[in-house]
């Protein structure tokens, strides 16, 4: 089994698609849509990297990234947020609440694999 | 003229006194002068011209006041303060280009609104936000899935046709939320500056004189009423809430009734509410929907929240209401300080010292309760004051910035306008 990402994202089709290109990269994807029961998602499947989106239902990315900052187990959990383009003052707080890296939609597969990549290792 | 010179020399800051000394009369006959009960000769005409520095024939003609105030308050880049006292003057000389100037700094200032609105909406609108975030998250789903069909890996048939199928969907899906943003972000008609929706809606009324009579005599529903206004998407919100609580009230207090109730009580809103045992807001709301060409007197109802912020409101003609930086003085505010006591006062403004303004204002608490914040409403109902008893006028400014009042202590900013103790210490 590959290195585990779990991807926390309310569009479906973006899921499907990275969930695809991941998976055909070799990582265990786990995807999960809704804020609320995030932090609940991320102790079950205990993920080697979270994909995180800002703007979700219930809670936003941005609240989900300070719980897993301020977790004992997941306080150095690589995590790389989605932006919406044009929102500077997103990714200024993202980096700042200790995002790993941002990138901004629509982004292509290939950044996203790329920082997997990066991160986890092919 | 009287008035006109009587007027100019306090402007001037001169006593009575000083300006006869000036003419060389005595105090006692221009005060007569004054109240326009002796005659003023052309020689002496000319004279009281020269000792107030203006034109002999803008002593005849009457002030604006409300559209001196109004460029008084657009009067910003203005340095000199002795061009600010000769304002008034320049009214009379010059009333169409007054007027203009006028007109043209209120456009500038709704001008420079819009831009505010536009570059904050972006950061502070959560629901251009969410609508953004929509398009963007779709075009990125497609982005995404078209990338992977044209990639050069193989994909069996199952995954492309599931593929193909989450294009279809979200192209139909990023159309229609194009569509919607578009439609929030819709621009006015090129010439035109959208006004605020809370003034698009009081424009609509104030056209209709705030009488409604389909909804009086049911032969409209509300949803009718905005259908036909022609209004954009946030005014006809708007104007729904004040045609359904406008059909709550004609229910309650049915204006062909309440026209001669009004009319035998004097519009006195005091007894209309001690005879018809109704709230004061209804009450309220009813006489200011009068209609208009029956003989009733104009009135004005001011409408507030908790924060000073106005919506739909019905302006007395020839009363300059700010929307914003209004003087503290005025009644409606001092009801929001004693929720559900009624604050009556007869006020009088700077640019119309002769016209007297009868106010009452009540507020009361409309939502909220045990654990949430209060939310109040106030609501000032206006009437120029004709009757024969002279009770105490209340002095209250346009705003603090060109209010030549002094020791106020309701003051917020110091004054544009020299006062009446500068001019005297300038003489």
């Amino acid at each position: 089994m590959g290195k585990r990402v779990l991807l926390i994202e309310d569009e479906p089709n973006i899921i499907e698609a990275i969930s695809f290109v991941l998976s055909r990269d070799g990582y265990t994807v786990h995807t999960h849509e809704d804020g609320e029961t995030a932090m609940t998602k991320l102790a079950s499947s205990q993920p080697d990297m979270v994909i995180l989106d800002v703007m979700l239902p219930g809670r936003s990315g941005f609240d989900i990234l300070r719980d897993i900052r301020d977790g004992v187990q997941t306080t150095d959990l690589p995590v790389l947020m989605l932006t919406a383009k044009g929102q500077a003052k997103d990714r200024e707080l993202a980096l700042r609440l200790g995002a790993n890296h941002f990138i901004t939609k629509p982004f292509s597969n290939r950044e996203v694999r790329d920082h997997v990549r990066e991160v986890l290792g092919e | 003229m009287g008035r006109r010179i009587r007027e100019l020399r306090m402007e001037k800051g001169l006593r009575q006194a000083e300006l006869a000394e000036i003419l060389g009369i005595s105090a006692s006959y221009l005060n007569l002068i004054e109240h326009d009960r002796r005659r003023i000769g052309t020689e002496l005409k000319s004279a009281v011209a020269v000792a107030l520095g203006i034109e002999e024939n803008a002593l005849a003609a009457e002030v604006d006041g409300p559209l001196v105030d109004r460029l008084l308050s657009s009067a910003s880049s203005v340095s000199n303060a002795a061009e600010l006292d000769r304002v008034a003057e320049f009214t009379v000389r010059y009333p169409g280009w007054a007027r203009h100037v006028a007109m043209q700094a209120e456009r500038i200032a709704l001008l420079e609104g819009r831009v505010q609105e536009l570059s904050d909406r972006m950061t502070y609108d959560p629901t251009l936000a969410a609508s953004l975030h929509e398009v963007i998250s779709t075009a990125t789903a497609i982005r995404s899935t078209a990338s992977i069909l044209n990639g050069e890996e193989p994909l069996d048939a199952d995954w492309q046709a599931r593929f193909h199928k989450n294009i279809y969907t979200d192209a139909v899906r990023l159309a229609d939320s194009s569509d919607a943003l578009i439609s929030y972000l819709e621009a006015p008609e090129e010439g035109e500056v959208a006004n605020s929706p809370v003034q698009e809606a009081e424009e609509y009324l104030l056209g209709r004189g705030f009488y409604l009579a389909e909804l009086e005599d049911g032969s409209s529903t509300p949803a009718d009423l905005v259908g036909s206004a022609g209004l954009s998407s946030s005014a006809s919100s708007i104007l729904a809430d004040f045609a359904k609580q406008y059909v709550q009230d004609a229910a309650r207090l049915p204006m062909v009734a309440f026209e001669k109730t009004a009319l035998s009580g004097r519009y006195d809103i005091a007894n209309l509410v001690a005879e018809l045992s109704l709230p004061a807001v209804l009450v309220a709301r009813r006489l200011a929907s009068l209609p208009n060409g029956e003989g009733h007197p104009p009135i004005g109802l001011i409408t507030a929240d908790a924060a000073g912020v106005l919506s739909v409101s019905k302006h007395l003609a020839g009363v300059v209401f700010p929307r914003s930086g209004a003087c503290p003085l005025w009644p409606l505010y001092t009801s929001l300080g004693q929720p559900g006591r009624a604050v009556r006062a007869v006020v009088a403004l700077p640019g119309a010292p002769e016209t007297r303004i009868s106010c009452f204002a009540i507020s009361q608490q409309i939502a909220g309760g045990l654990g949430d914040a209060p939310q109040m409403r106030a609501i000032m109902l206006m009437m120029v004051d004709v009757s024969p008893e002279q009770d105490a006028v209340q002095q209250i400014g346009p705003t603090c910035r060109i209010c030549p009042r002094e020791g106020c202590s309701a003051r917020r900013e110091p004054t544009v306008i020299k006062t009446v103790t500068q001019k005297r210490a300038a003489l």
